[in-house]
């Protein structure tokens, strides 16, 4: 059987999936986003909030914090409608940091069988107890991220086969063109920032019931560029780009104890090198036809 | 059909463009020709609202499309290539021409629906006859970034046509091409998409723009110097001093 140390491995692959996954989803609109942590920090304070202080019902609390982190994205989208590129990222990067650093001034706490609970600032937010509450073993809570995580990929999947997917990926081959072909990328660009906030916000909330604590630190920058390089590793060509970032980084590099000091020295130089030889990813968008074409060949055959 | 009326354009000291009028005749096509610098890419872009004019009225059957933005002018009925190609380059080259016809569906919740998957999609038809038209149905399954530049040409105007516009702008449709390939380009619109069409050509080519034009208008330093039939525009003395200067 796996041992705590593996599943906690595991689901810590598919809860940052999920931010990989929205970080994904900005790079295929041609976004670059060094924010997404803020929506993950936002819907893991806000679900936590609901089910510790407010006794909401866990899934409850999920879709109310993902879908305050996907408004707060909304919101975003709004204020950076007039910015691209560098400064977009910039933007993004400024907003995580507000966020980060309002947290250290959080403080709502509520009096739960004679204790103190809630955020208090900068020494985090502890006793989320969900879990334990409820007697959730890790394998539940694992088998339990992997579900909210194959939920997403099957909507992505989807989406992608859509015509509001093909729009995303002409946003981000050349946003001129596509306002050309009679669409406003406005529209488009705010409902990809949202439903990329949501899903973040699906990472956060699973996050901090797993973790059982949470501190405004968690949400540092770091984060952000870890999971923008995620699909920048993996590939933008297919929603399973980024999954292989992860495992790449976390399965691999974080959890294989030689690897463990050098992860950041390791991860910073693959980013480099995938950079320069595959600008695109892994599974980039003409390795994953190429995979079709053969796919359908041998299929036929 | 399209009517320019005085419009002009600054951009820093330079006047782009000063108080243009033009008229494009209905199903005909008519040829922008002028010099380097003459205006006409300008003039491309405000009537297909990538910039909004400084001055004058543009008006496209009857209705103002002044400052009308360039999702808003497609819809209207105006469709374009661009002078220096604009492909979806990572997508298919029938993903590009679909692409032209995703927003005539995305103020529904069709917008969830998958894109032309099925043989019997009407849309998949349209875009399959387009690229028929253009003579790229064999490569449909290609990526577009493959495409040498003569096919990506084509491809451009597969996908400014198949929305069927009322108006088609085709900026520098030979740029870049040989002799041979500009005639094959030449008697590609001539006989596949301009029959029943409204076209604007801008091209510097000649020898294209008097195959395929009945009309034609030429600029230089951002003013019309002079319009009408190809003949007795590339005879009248302003046109040749504006090309060839003066003795």
């Amino acid at each position: 059987m796996l041992n705590d140390y593996v599943l906690t491995i595991i689901s810590n692959i598919g809860m940052i999936s999920l931010i990989a996954l929205s970080a994904y989803l900005l790079l295929v609109t041609g976004q670059i986003s060094f924010g997404q942590q803020a929506f993950f920090g936002i819907s893991a304070y806000a679900g936590a909030i609901a089910t510790t202080l407010w006794g909401w019902p866990f899934w409850l609390a999920l879709i109310f914090g993902s879908g305050l982190a996907g408004l707060a994205a909304g919101l975003i989208g709004l204020l950076t409608l007039r910015i691209s590129g560098m400064y977009f990222s910039i933007a993004t990067l400024a907003f995580a940091e507000m966020i980060r650093l309002s947290l250290f001034k959080l403080t709502y706490q509520i009096e739960i069988d004679g204790e103190l609970v809630g955020p208090n600032g900068a020494e985090g937010f502890g006793e989320i107890r969900w879990i334990f509450d409820h007697d959730i073993s890790v394998m539940e809570y694992t088998l339990l991220i992997y579900g909210v995580l194959m939920l997403v990929l099957v909507g992505m999947v989807l989406l992608e086969r859509s015509r509001l997917g093909m729009i995303f990926r002409m946003l981000g081959s050349d946003a001129l063109l596509t306002r050309a072909q009679g669409l406003n990328p406005v529209r488009y660009k705010i409902t990809a920032a949202v439903i990329a906030g949501f899903i973040a916000g699906l990472g956060g909330t699973l996050y901090a019931h797993s973790f059982t604590y949470i501190e405004p630190q968690i949400f540092n920058v770091m984060l952000g560029v870890h999971s923008l390089a995620y699909g920048l590793i993996g590939g933008l060509g297919t929603v399973l780009g980024p999954l292989i970032g992860v495992a790449i980084d976390i399965g691999f590099l974080e959890s294989i104890r030689i690897f463990q000091g050098y992860r950041m020295i390791v991860f910073g130089g693959l980013v480099a090198v995938m950079l320069i030889f595959m600008p695109r990813g892994i599974l980039d968008e003409a390795r994953v036809y190429w995979i079709k074409a053969v796919a359908r060949r041998w299929f036929n055959a | 059909m399209l009517e320019l009326r005085s419009v002009s354009k600054v951009f820093g000291e330079l006047s782009a463009l000063h108080q243009v009028d033009l008229s494009i005749p209905p199903g005909r096509v008519s040829g922008l020709i002028g010099p380097n610098g003459s205006g006409k890419t300008t003039l491309v872009n405000i009537i297909t609202g990538i910039y909004a004019p400084d001055s004058g009225k543009i008006l496209f059957n009857g209705v103002d499309i002044t400052g009308s933005t360039a999702d808003q002018t497609t819809r209207f009925g105006i469709a374009r290539t661009f002078q220096n190609i604009r492909i979806f380059s990572r997508m298919t080259v029938l993903e590009n021409v679909l692409a032209a016809l995703i927003s005539l569906n995305d103020q529904s919740w069709r917008i969830l629906r998958g894109y032309a998957k099925s043989a019997d999609d009407p849309q998949l038809k349209i875009a399959l006859k387009a690229l028929e038209t253009v003579e790229l149905l064999n490569e449909a399954g290609v990526v577009a970034a493959e495409l040498p530049l003569p096919l990506r040409r084509r491809l451009e105007i597969a996908r400014a046509f198949v929305r069927d516009p009322e108006l088609l702008v085709l900026d520098e449709p030979a740029g870049g091409m040989t002799p041979t390939e500009t005639s094959t380009i030449a008697s590609l619109i001539r006989e596949r998409i301009a029959p029943g069409r409204t076209c604007l050509v801008i091209e510097h080519k000649m020898d294209l723009i008097s195959d395929v034009c009945q009309h034609l208008c030429v600029l230089n330093h951002g003013e019309k110097i002079a319009e009408g039939s190809p003949r007795n525009v590339l005879e009248q003395p302003q046109v040749i001093e504006a090309y060839l200067g003066r003795d």
